[in-house]
């Protein structure tokens, strides 16, 4: 059994220490992040900032970011924050609200200019990808904040905090070979095993050293990488943080499983309920094929403790 | 199914044939001293060739997957 902590964006009194921001600070305190960061310690820190085109919104708020930029550094960490693809998506990460002048952080990319640099990993025992090429500076810092954006992606029903890591923390040719892997099967199966092989090789030597966020806000049916945004399928929920990829992962699910559907969104259309597999119904992936996946790799369980701050 | 509609602008390209090199599904032929989307169905929208380009003249528009387009129309 792992906890899962989350904090609800509903505000339960009109306080600036109730606001969402502030509660997330509360909630990696409460998940270990004391444990994970030692002084001195390079953190780095996964967002995805959004599309190359700056036409989509709906990615994490800049202002989350900071939060957890000057956490970091209130605990002696070095934080920078970063993606994949380049050099030329950390310009539209400027764009995109992602810069040090609203971070205090410097935003760099994953795994270099032109994704060049890389380290190889072995994943053991892999369901597709046997070497998987580590996105060098996701590999080389110390402690990664996984933070991700919960939200629905045609290749997999949805994609969080695993998705975060195993499409963003490699370079673009393992990227391709994942991809690749969506031509085996309908349902997203091999893919998302592909992404499990892929995050097993990204946390290969992070261990006691990661944490995930998964934020449940704007949870639109497709990705942030999409030239475009549309409105979220269920309302805003919060965030949600573990050092257990996989139950951070389960939870989230549930949360927006279990969620009414949104008031003018694809999923009011499509006359989704309560209860029921909403990214499956959307996308016709099963996104619980990746939990699956992952707990049977080892990389955590299903079974998890949700407890709201 | 990954593939995308993938646009080389023809005036920009200086047919370097780097997009050639990284591209892990071959889409990509240099024709006439100008690389050409030749197999833009078998692309898998990992984005190396824009990584790469020089003269950024490659723009990829990936095919929407049939589930979600149908919910669109």
């Amino acid at each position: 059994m792992s906890k899962v902590y989350l904090a609800r964006s509903r505000l339960r009194k009109l306080e600036a220490e109730e606001s969402l921001p502030n509660k997330l600070i509360k909630l990696l305190r409460e998940a270990g992040i004391e444990d994970v960061i030692q002084k001195g310690n390079i953190v780095a820190i996964k967002v995805h900032v959004g599309d190359m085109s700056n036409s989509g919104y709906r990615y994490i708020r800049p202002i989350f970011v900071r939060k957890v930029v000057e956490l970091v550094r209130s605990l002696g960490g070095i934080p920078f924050v970063t993606d994949t693809w380049g050099l030329k998506h950390i310009e539209s990460a400027v764009k995109n609200g992602f810069n040090y002048a609203t971070l205090n952080a410097a935003v760099i990319p994953a795994n270099g200019i032109k994704e060049n640099f890389y380290y190889m990993v072995k994943v053991p025992n892999a369901f597709h990808i046997e070497e998987v090429q580590v996105a060098g500076n996701i590999y080389d810092a110390d402690v990664l904040i996984n933070f991700a954006h919960s939200k629905g992606h045609p290749s997999c029903g949805y994609g969080g905090a695993i998705k975060n890591l195993a499409m963003g923390c490699i370079s673009y040719k393992t990227r391709g070979e994942i991809h690749e892997l969506e031509k085996k099967d309908d349902i997203g199966a091999c893919f998302q095993e592909g992404m499990i092989d892929a995050t097993r090789a990204v946390l290969s030597n992070k261990r006691g050293k990661a944490i995930h966020i998964n934020y449940i806000m704007d949870v639109q049916p497709m990705c942030d990488c999409a030239p475009y945004s549309d409105n979220p399928i269920v309302p805003d929920i919060g965030i949600a943080v573990s050092t257990d990829i996989i139950a951070l992962e389960k939870a989230t699910l549930d949360l927006i499983d279990n969620a009414p559907p949104a008031p003018y969104s694809i999923a009011e259309k499509l006359n989704l309920k309560p209860g029921d597999n909403k990214f499956f119904k959307i996308h016709k992936k099963d996104p619980y094929i990746q939990v699956r996946a992952g707990e049977k790799a080892g990389l955590g369980t299903q079974r998890y403790e949700l407890v709201e701050i | 199914m990954p593939g995308a509609k993938v646009i080389v602008n023809q005036n920009a390209c200086i047919g370097c044939g780097m997009c050639v090199k990284v591209c892990p599904a071959g889409v990509f032929k240099i024709v006439n001293g100008k690389s050409h989307a030749v197999r833009p169905d078998a692309c898998l929208v990992c984005r190396a060739c824009i990584t790469h380009c020089p003269t950024n003249c490659i723009t990829i528009k990936p095919r929407e997957y049939e589930p979600i387009r149908r919910l669109y129309e």
